[in-house]
């Protein structure tokens, strides 16, 4: 038995992560749809004081000379606390100067652990004159989850336990092999999927039928509060508008209306508030919106599909773990056979996989950490300094790669590895531990460096952990399939981290996954046959000054050639997924799942269809200008079909399907056209030809959001950049079989 | 590297939001406090007899002020309270107010024949330190307390301008550290735009009476009108005119000859429209469909005049002179405190003359009306 799960000791440990993530998930799912509710509640509770001060500034009033506006603030938080929620409401100016709160003190700290934040504009005409900051205590939601959250995690201890008593009782005696185990494993993640659907379905309901009462409670107090002055129901003439405008400002009601007690039917999704100044029998009713609930468990079952999917995926990349670690200990290990180079691509992959899954993890949360601080750096507004936080990460990146050959000269692959490792983790928990805008900009910078070493690494390992071309080809694959696996994975995951423990939270975790990724490399990487492969290509290498080495390559027609028609189209078409994709998913107000899907069929599709494909196109077309050729032209229609005005989520579906398939398929054969060019192969050595690669990409990358972003505005940007595609796909057509294989 | 992020960024300060109030113009003394001799502070409430609405509203805001700032007990309902002058300062005479405040045994009503006995009692109660403060509405009662020369402070929470009539030197240095006195910046420019907000008008009738600027203020509305874009039809009498005995058979006489056809809404400016004309006017104005609004005087809104937005908010003025009158027991001068003090608008809709007008009375309006009149 021990040696079953030392064997499968990967698949229990990435199966119980994934039961803690759809535990969180789910919990997260359901405390975000509670608070979403209960700051429409507020919003409208709101509108009374947000009137109140709009038409006192609207008549002269200023904030600043508002004497008594604390009474106003106070009213409101009465309404809400009526809502059964503590609050504080604080008013501030259009500069952010804390005019009033409801609090006695001037001077107090609200920890956003424990108060939630609604923000409502007070206009005075066109402009801003302040902002009406509602914080509302959490507390309230979170304990009336509690029993649900104690169920849904026992249930998955025992789905867990059960799985393992499966695993040990039926497994181990019939020797199940890989794939049964991992079926087993997502069967039971399945299972626990089902179970948490019913714990928290019920939750979805009752939170909506608080908030509905609350508001039920709070329009019919405003219509009373009118029939109070002695005004008839029938001479008010817009009520119905007033009511269809509360409906829609409040997802979890359905209908709206008044009607007479008599008439009010018995049934549970209808809740009623008395009018009680009319001489009629008058009633509010409202009406639960079933279908909205429905919508966001479906979201939340969506949601674990995805999650599922997510770690399948890392089970599936995980797996080969085992091999790798048995082959190290291995007496095959470093030497320069067959097996320890199909081993080197191997080890490629999975440390692609994991320095770019916690790469991604965090890469966007710097920008949201110092949004919510609001804090900004030397002189830089918040946005700008959470711009910054972004692309000076990007700029290090580029600048690190440029500088990079000139370092691994000074150091050998291992010790660069394990430099540029110590930086990113260092780096990342430094974002963790501090609360200053200027520090996570720097540390931003330091990791973007650090993730030009690793590059330069990876590059090495390619070119110098092969013993042909072939291997060398299959390194490529395998360091593209990693960069796809861990780009899926490290959004995905991300987002469930900081969702759970927090923006911060993501920078812990990459720190200490960059460790792992640090022993991995260290311990599955064959550093000394690459040690030696290197020595022997430094003295067979191109000698001269890199000016002049560089010059040469430049002055390429066919260096020129190539990076017009393949590389530059290439690396445009990989941002379809990045840019225009979710800019489309938004300018269109799809749902969020639409994206999470999307990305999850573009990575899934590049990861596992784009190699399949890709050894088919090599087999039938054996050449690699015309397999280009054939990328380019579907990457115009994966990109004009997203023009096309119907079924939008499905066109989007199968647009980013293609981009992965193009990624897939386009990526290493772009990289191999480019290293073949005999300028490129006479000037420079393989890990140089791979840094100029991977600069030239990141140089499109940084310049595609600008036109993509012109392509989701106008259908005629969007017609021409597909037109040059197929345009650069006959041109390829056309081509001399130079290239084949 | 992040030995030296933690001691940049101390390791705190995450997830938080701190709050600093910055305050406002002025800052008020929130907390109640009574005199040095553990006496409740005594107050003294004068007007221009007889009062009139304004004169209580005052007052029931200066008082129900007083009790949003702890000066007076929470437990009395003052919405159970009477809504006249007189009747209102009883009510509070017959409570238990607390330790804090007390009001004299009456109202100091001056222009109503004993204004001798008045000045003698407050003379005499100010010196002997009965007294502590008067608070007053109207410009008489200003300019009177200001001849005076008492030894305590007064406020004057409602007077047209107090500056022109000379209780105050200026908004800005009252000139007497004793003095205090409301100064409402611009009210019949943001009432005018105010109407024109809520109606969207872009030509209006408006009656007029010329020769008395300074409590019309059609001047001002003329000016506003122009910078808005408003076309004004005036309907104009003189003061002889408005002082003659048949001046609103002259009035209805000369509503009835002018061409309305074009207008959205007549304004029935200061001396126009009172409490006895207001049905026979304002529903003339109903038949044609005209909104009628009037320039000041929530009773003229009750007779039938179909709206009065007014940005006198006597009430707000009383609460506001609360706030000062805070100050001022905590020992501050009452000279020094600020003057200026903008209204809310403050609405009444007759909804009998309103319905007749075809005029659509939404949720919203109805919400912000202050009160409704049949």
């Amino acid at each position: 038995m021990k040696a079953f799960f030392r064997e499968y000791y990967i698949i229990l440990i990435i199966t119980a992560l994934s039961a803690v993530a759809l535990c969180a998930l789910s919990y997260l799912t359901v405390l975000d749809y509670s608070y979403s509710n209960e700051e429409q509640y507020i919003i409208t509770c709101n509108e009374t004081a947000v009137e109140e001060i709009e038409t006192s500034l609207q008549y002269g009033k200023r904030l600043s000379n508002y004497y008594g506006i604390g009474q106003v603030l106070q009213r409101s938080r009465e309404l809400i606390s009526d809502g059964g929620m503590d609050s504080i409401v604080v008013v501030e100016d259009a500069d952010g100067n804390v005019i009033a709160t409801t609090k006695d003190e001037d001077h107090f700290v609200i920890p956003l652990s424990e108060y939630g934040t609604v923000r409502q504009d007070i206009l005075d005409g066109d402009k801003t004159a302040g902002v009406l900051t509602t914080y509302y205590s959490k507390k309230n939601v979170v304990s009336s989850l509690a029993p649900s959250a104690r169920r849904s995690t026992f249930g998955s201890i025992g789905i867990l336990a059960l799985l393992i008593i499966v695993l040990v009782t039926v497994g181990v005696k019939k020797n199940w092999q890989a794939n049964r185990i991992v079926f087993a494993a997502v069967a039971a993640i399945v299972l626990q999927g089902i179970f948490l659907t019913a714990v928290y379905e019920q939750e979805f309901v009752r939170a909506s039928e608080k908030s509905i009462k609350g508001v039920a409670s709070y329009i019919g107090a405003s219509i009373d509060g009118v029939l109070e002055k002695g005004v008839e129901m029938d001479e008010i003439a817009d009520l119905g508008d007033y009511l269809e405008k509360k409906k829609q400002e409040n997802d979890f009601i359905k209908d709206i209306y008044i009607e007479r007690t008599e008439k009010v039917v018995d049934d549970d999704d209808l809740f009623v508030a008395e009018i009680e100044n009319t001489d009629s029998s008058l009633v509010l009713s409202c009406r639960i919106a079933d279908g909205y609930i429905r919508k966001n468990v479906i979201n939340m079952v969506l949601m674990f599909v995805a999650t599922i999917i997510l770690a399948v995926i890392v089970l599936k990349e995980s797996l080969p773990l085992s091999d790798m670690i048995a082959f190290r200990k291995s007496g095959e290990f470093e030497k320069p056979v067959k097996d320890q180079y199909d081993n080197v691509a191997r080890a490629i992959r999975y440390g692609n996989f994991l320095s770019l899954t916690f790469e991604y993890m965090c890469l966007s949360f710097s920008a949201l950490q110092i949004k919510e601080w609001n804090q900004g750096a030397w002189g830089l507004s918040p946005v700008m300094a959470a711009a910054l936080s972004i692309s000076i990460c990007s700029i290090a990146d580029i600048a690190g790669m440029i500088a990079m050959p000139a370092v691994s000269k000074k150091m050998n692959t291992r010790l660069l590895m394990i430099v540029s490792a110590v930086v990113i983790a260092v780096s990342n928990l430094s974002c963790f531990f501090t609360g200053s805008t200027v520090v996570i900009i720097v540390m931003r910078f330091f990791a973007g460096a650090g993730a030009a070493g690793t590059k330069q690494v990876r590059n090495e390992v390619i070119t110098k952990g092969c013993g042909n071309e072939e291997q060398r080809n299959s390194n490529l694959t395998a360091s593209n399939m990693g960069v796809i696996g861990g780009l899926l994975c490290g959004l995905g995951l991300g987002g469930v981290v900081a969702g759970v423990f927090g923006y911060q939270a993501t920078f812990l975790v990459a720190g200490v996954g960059h460790l792992l990724y640090l022993l991995f490399e260290y311990a599955c990487i064959p550093w000394k046959l690459i040690a030696e492969h290197a020595s022997v290509t430094s003295s067979e290498g191109p000698g001269r000054h890199p000016l002049k080495r560089i010059g040469a390559v430049i002055s390429s027609f066919s260096v020129w050639r190539t990076l017009i028609t393949i590389v530059v189209p290439q690396y445009f078409l990989i941002m379809i997924i990045v840019c225009l994709i979710p800019g489309r998913i938004q300018s269109l107000e799809l749902p969020g799942v639409v994206l999470t899907y999307a990305n999850l069929l573009n990575g899934i599709i590049g990861l596992y269809v784009g190699e399949i494909v890709y050894s088919k196109l090599r087999g039938r077309i054996k050449n690699d200008l015309k397999i280009q050729a054939i990328v380019l032209a579907a990457g115009a229609v994966s990109l004009m079909m997203l023009d096309i005005p119907f079924a939008f989520s499905l066109l989007i579906l199968i647009s980013a399907s293609i981009a992965g398939l193009l990624d897939g398929v386009g990526t290493p054969v772009s990289t191999d056209l480019f290293m073949k060019i005999p300028a490129i192969n006479e000037h420079l050595n393989g890990t140089e030809s791979l840094m100029v690669y991977s600069v030239i990409g990141s140089a499109v990358m940084a310049i595609a959001p600008f036109i993509l972003e012109l392509c989701e505005k106008s259908m005629i940007w969007m017609f021409s950049v597909g037109g040059v595609f197929l345009l650069l796909s006959a041109v390829l057509f056309a081509e001399k079989g130079s290239a084949e294989s | 590297m992040i030995v030296l992020a933690m001691f940049l960024s101390g390791c705190s300060g995450r997830n938080e939001v701190v709050i600093d109030v910055a305050g406002q113009d002025y800052e008020f003394e929130t907390e109640p406090v009574a005199r040095p001799d553990g006496e409740p502070f005594r107050i003294a409430f004068m007007d221009l007899g007889p009062p009139i609405e304004s004169s209580y509203l005052c007052l029931k805001g200066f008082v129900e002020g007083l009790q949003t700032l702890g000066y007076i007990n929470e437990s009395i309902d003052f919405s159970e309270a009477p809504a006249e002058f007189f009747a209102y300062y009883d009510f509070v005479l017959s409570h238990d107010l607390g330790k804090y405040v007390s009001f004299d045994d009456e109202p100091y009503m001056i222009g109503v024949g004993d204004d001798e006995r008045i000045k003698e009692t407050l003379v005499s109660e100010s010196e002997s330190g009965a007294l502590d403060i008067v608070v007053g509405t109207g410009t008489d009662p200003g300019i009177f307390l200001k001849e005076l020369d008492l030894e305590i402070p007064f406020l004057i929470c409602l007077a047209t301008d107090p500056v022109a009539s000379g209780i105050i030197d200026s908004a800005e240095d009252t000139g007497d550290d004793d003095i205090w006195a409301l100064v409402e910046p611009n009210p019949y420019k943001r009432q005018f735009e105010g109407y024109q907000k809520m109606l969207g008008f872009d030509r209006i009738a408006m009656m007029t009476v010329n020769g008395m600027d300074t409590i019309t203020g059609n001047p001002l509305y003329r000016e506003k009108a122009g910078e808005l874009g408003v076309k004004i039809d005036e309907i104009n009498f003189s003061e002889e005119e408005s002082l003659e005995e048949d001046y609103y058979d002259q009035m209805y006489e000369s509503l009835k000859n002018a061409d309305l056809s074009e207008d959205d809404a007549i304004l029935f400016a200061y001396g126009t429209m009172d409490d006895a004309s207001a049905p026979e006017l304002s529903g003339y104005a109903a038949e044609k469909g005209i909104p009628s609004l009037i320039g000041d005087g929530d009773s003229i809104s009750e007779m039938g005049g179909m709206m009065c937005l007014s940005c006198f908010d006597y009430e707000g003025y009383g609460n506001y002179a609360s706030m000062v009158a805070s100050n001022v027991f905590h020992g501050q001068k009452a000279g020094k405190q600020p003057c200026i003090y903008t209204s809310s608008p403050h609405v009444v809709l007759n909804m009998t003359t309103a319905k007749n007008t075809g005029f659509v009375t939404g949720f919203d309006l109805l919400r912000g009306v202050d009160r409704i009149y049949r």
